[in-house]
């Protein structure tokens, strides 16, 4: 992987997608006619928010592939998609409010979407909390894996909050249903920003992964040293 | 006032992966300085 697509070249690559998204989002896509401009914080916040829930199916793929297989791999994979996604969760509890207010008038309702996102957004510190402050090896692996697995039921929550209840958050814009969709030029541009995000989220995970393998080696050093 | 809310969330959300980034980086530099000041402590010591 790293010969094939060098970090350097997956930077280069993502900065150059958001480019391209930033001018789809704000040169390309539609000016929205009934929420006007502040609709564009949309092409943010449901791919970061997209993300935050992929990353946490991450979470819970590798939590079970670690107790299943004891996968040093898998763990490592898991722990790095927790703190990325909790970036990206942070960033869907930030860009929310800022599109509720000139919306509903409020910055916060806790109906079940936005409730299940705190609620996931309160997982992921869980799961950091848990990787920082166990410092027994083994047991940490197991314990945040336990968490990452139970958390999954949040995030499915999460996902079918707005298809379940009726909710101040508005309904799906994809598999909503009839009457759900958006114009073709916003699909597009969301669909490139979201792109954008994932490629980053990669990105992210990548360098987060590197720096578990560092560690391992500065501990392996360590022990090496002592004995 | 609505443009600032469209301001506000895009540089929040740029500040926080900056923030990030920036972390993940300084970690990273943190541990290879560590690595190479073991690597050399290990290949110095008396065998």
């Amino acid at each position: 992987m790293k010969k094939i697509f060098p970090p350097t070249v997956h930077l280069a690559v993502t900065l150059v997608w958001f480019i391209v998204a930033l001018y789809m989002i704000f040169l390309y896509a539609p000016r929205e006619l009934t929420m006007g401009e502040v609709q564009r914080i949309f092409y943010i916040h449901f791919p970061s928010a997209c993300t935050a829930l992929l990353a946490y199916f991450f979470v819970f793929l590798g939590s079970t592939v670690y107790l299943w297989k004891r996968s040093r791999a898998a763990d490592d994979f898991a722990c790095a998609s927790a703190e990325v996604g909790f970036i990206f969760c942070c960033c869907v509890l930030v860009t929310g409010p800022l599109w509720a207010k000139p919306a509903w008038g409020i910055w916060w309702t806790w109906d079940a979407r936005l409730t299940s996102t705190f609620i996931l957004w309160l997982l992921y510190i869980a799961y950091l909390m848990l990787r920082s402050y166990v410092v027994n090896p083994g047991r940490v692996e197991v314990l945040s894996a336990v968490v990452g697995v139970i958390g999954f039921v949040d995030a499915i929550i999460d996902y079918m909050a707005i298809r379940w209840w009726r909710t101040q958050h508005p309904q799906p814009v994809i598999a909503g249903g009839p009457g759900s969709g958006l114009e073709p030029r916003m699909w597009l541009t969301v669909f490139v920003a979201w792109g954008a995000f994932l490629c980053l989220f990669a990105y992210l995970v990548r360098q987060r992964m590197a720096l578990a393998e560092l560690r391992r080696g500065v501990g392996a050093l360590r022990r090496e040293l002592v004995s | 006032m609505v443009n600032t809310f469209l301001f506000l969330a895009y540089s929040f959300v740029w500040l926080i992966f900056m923030l990030y980034a920036w972390n993940v980086s300084r970690r990273y530099e943190k541990l290879r300085r560590e690595l190479e000041d073991l690597k050399a402590k290990v290949e110095n010591r008396p065998k």
